[in-house]
């Protein structure tokens, strides 16, 4: 994954492409594939020469749509998470090239309408999830804590003591 | 489902691309944005997969090992969680503990963890409950994680422990877990002859004289009957009270001899009120420590009654003490008497002397090294009657051969035994352990009981022989 990634950026933007993909293995070792996205991608931006046109210059991009499905090879649904994967990464950038083609600086707007066709997905999807567990009916009454990572068992000792009593 | 502030940080890159595409004015980083955005719907996507499949698999135990207590009593509640398949989520599993139980030695309330790959955890936390009423737990919280995202959900039971007041408590007298019918003590007469309490009226035979005629029923009947009398009969009833130490097993306010006492104390109720002349004999690890003599008068059995509810087991401290004991009186007649440079005596010591005196000849100290010694040094055998033994099953070859010494007297002999399975303060023992432990002592009981005019009865906590007697029935070893 990680040669073809190097040979991609190589053909789509030349000898920038071995900083661009340091930067990117680095950061995907480190911070996770999104992180890795996000480097790789503004490396791509930073190249003065790169645009988006020419044949070989959507090269770079699928590889780095490639370096996200490859996330998903370590998940016990690996087919659902790659058509996912596909799926919304189409959608949001046909979106997105929709809203720019309509006219010049529109930029600002595809990337407005981008992040809220994502977070509409991300609800949608919780949504769907909390129907599917039965958490709907009962969510009124359910306690929810809002953090997990600052959730301490001591303050589970505080609020699991519940409970009904009759006297 | 909820995010970690780590995911979270992730998924903003897809606005920080956006915000950067817009400055820049550059549709490249919306790409990125819409390659990140990607990337987070499909892991969301997979979590909720996992998720369905992980609750669909999962079962989730919440139980008590006892569901009614005592004010104070302990019980243990396990929660145990088991997949049928493992999962690739982290599940932790938390157990409610109601507000008013108390977790002992400040442990945190019961939880477990299923690891990715794990299928089975369970875990045992022991409980007090110092408030009396019906307490329900909440349903078992959930926690599943993929490091990522979270999401919390309840499942399993809702197990309630009903606990109930100290005042109430039943005390279980009978035999193989069931209660007595009638009440121990209880005898008739059973003889015809003179007395007060009238018979039914039967007719005339040749030999009846003519003063036992009823002429009354012979006029309303047509024939000649005569009447009757019951003879009045005593039984002579001996309480022999066992308060040595082994007979402080048990929780502060029910320990065997708590028990014991009351059924003691019944005893010579029934007695009193049958008019039966009743005495008391107590032995503690020193030997007899008292002995009050057979009598009908109502005083005796204050006495009786007084002396045991003062008693207490060898080696127990009371704050109260309202009986001073004969060897007590001595003592204090002795310091009295070294005490004083008076020739005839203080004041104080001459009012206090007589007191004591008639303390110190009250009471005769035997000493004897068990139960059937002292038996043999008390009772007489010239007066036969009943021999009520209040004891427990700690030590059953010395309680055979006391129950055959009483009985070899001719009297009839009602034990009441304190089962030591009942007095059990380990809680967490598991109910089939103590119903082997059980049937052992239903077996001493059964023996003694196998002896001709020998009756002997179980005393203890009712509920803790029906939570016994229940395991082993559902075990099957109980008909």
């Amino acid at each position: 994954m990680l040669v073809l990634l190097c040979l991609s950026l190589w053909v789509t933007v030349g000898p920038p492409a071995i900083g661009i993909w340091l930067g990117t293995v680095l950061a995907w070792y480190v911070l996770e594939t999104p992180a890795a996205l996000a480097v790789g991608f503004v490396g791509l931006a930073a190249v003065p020469t790169y645009t988006l046109e020419g044949e070989t210059a959507l090269l770079a991009p699928t590889a780095y749509v490639l370096v996200a499905l490859a996330a998903g090879f370590r998940t016990p649904h690996p087919v659902a998470f790659g058509v996912a994967v596909v799926v919304t990464t189409s959608g949001l950038v046909g979106v997105g090239w929709l809203l720019i083609a309509s006219g010049p600086g529109s930029v600002w707007i595809a990337g407005l309408a981008l992040l809220v066709v994502l977070v509409w997905c991300v609800l949608g999807l919780d949504r769907y999830e909390r129907v599917a567990l039965g958490l709907l009916e009962g969510s009124s009454e359910r306690d929810e804590p809002t953090d997990a990572d600052t959730t301490t068992q001591t303050d589970r000792t505080e609020t699991d003591r519940t409970g009904s009593t009759e006297l | 489902m909820y995010p970690t502030p780590r995911f979270l940080a992730r998924c903003s890159l897809a606005g920080v691309l956006v915000v950067l595409a817009i400055v820049f004015d550059d549709p490249m980083l919306l790409v990125g944005a819409a390659t990140i955005g990607g990337w987070t719907v499909a892991r969301q996507l997979a979590f909720t997969m996992a998720l369905e499949r992980t609750v669909e698999n999962l079962t989730v135990d919440q139980t008590v090992d006892r569901t009614t207590v005592r004010t104070d009593g302990a019980s243990a509640i396990t929660l145990g969680a088991s997949l049928a398949a493992p999962s690739s989520l982290q599940v932790t599993i938390g157990g409610s503990v109601p507000t008013v139980a108390t977790l002992e030695d400040d442990t945190t309330p019961p939880a477990t963890t299923l690891d990715p790959g794990d299928c089975e955890r369970a875990t045992t936390e022991p409980l007090r409950w110092p408030v009396s009423g019906r307490h329900e737990f909440e349903p078992a919280t959930v926690t599943a994680t993929d490091g990522g995202l979270r999401e919390t959900i309840t499942a399993g039971s809702r197990p309630a422990v009903t606990v109930e007041p100290r005042g109430d408590e039943p005390i279980h007298v009978g035999a193989g877990g069931d209660r007595i019918g009638t009440a121990y003590g209880q005898h008739e007469g059973g003889r015809l002859g003179s007395g007060d309490d009238p018979a039914e009226p039967r007719e005339y035979v040749p030999g009846d004289t003519a003063d036992k005629i009823d002429w009354k029923a012979t006029a309303r009947l047509g024939t000649t009957y005569v009447r009757e009398f019951e003879t009045e009969t005593d039984r002579r009833t001996t309480l022999v009270v066992d308060h040595r130490s082994t007979l402080a097993t048990g929780p502060d306010s029910g320990t065997k001899f708590d028990h014991l006492r009351e059924a003691a104390l019944s005893v010579a109720e029934r007695a009193y009120r049958a008019g039966d002349p009743v005495g008391l004999v107590t032995v503690d690890d020193g030997g007899v420590s008292s002995r009050i003599e057979q009598t009908t008068a109502g005083g005796t059995y204050r006495t009786i009654r007084h002396r045991l509810l003062d008693l207490e087991p060898t080696g127990t401290t009371r704050t109260h003490t309202r009986r001073l004991t004969g060897d007590q009186a001595r003592t204090r007649l002795a310091s009295l008497a070294g005490g004083s440079s008076h020739p005839e005596g203080e004041p104080f010591e001459t009012t206090l002397r007589p007191f004591y005196e008639a303390r110190a000849s009250g009471t005769d100290r035997v000493t004897v090294d068990s139960l059937t010694s002292a038996i043999r040094a008390t009772t007489s055998s010239h007066n036969r009657g009943q021999t009520v033994i209040v004891t427990d099953d700690s030590r059953p070859a010395e309680l055979r051969e006391t129950v055959s010494l009483a009985h070899s007297h001719g009297n009839d002999v009602l034990v009441l035994l304190a089962p030591s399975v009942l007095y059990e303060t380990d809680r967490i023992t598991a109910l089939e352990q103590s119903f082997d432990q059980y049937v052992a002592f239903e077996n001493l009981r059964r023996d003694l009981t196998r002896i001709e005019r020998v009756t002997a009865l179980e005393v203890g906590p009712g509920d803790r022989l029906s939570a016994i007697v229940d395991a082993g029935r559902s075990r099957g070893d109980v008909a």
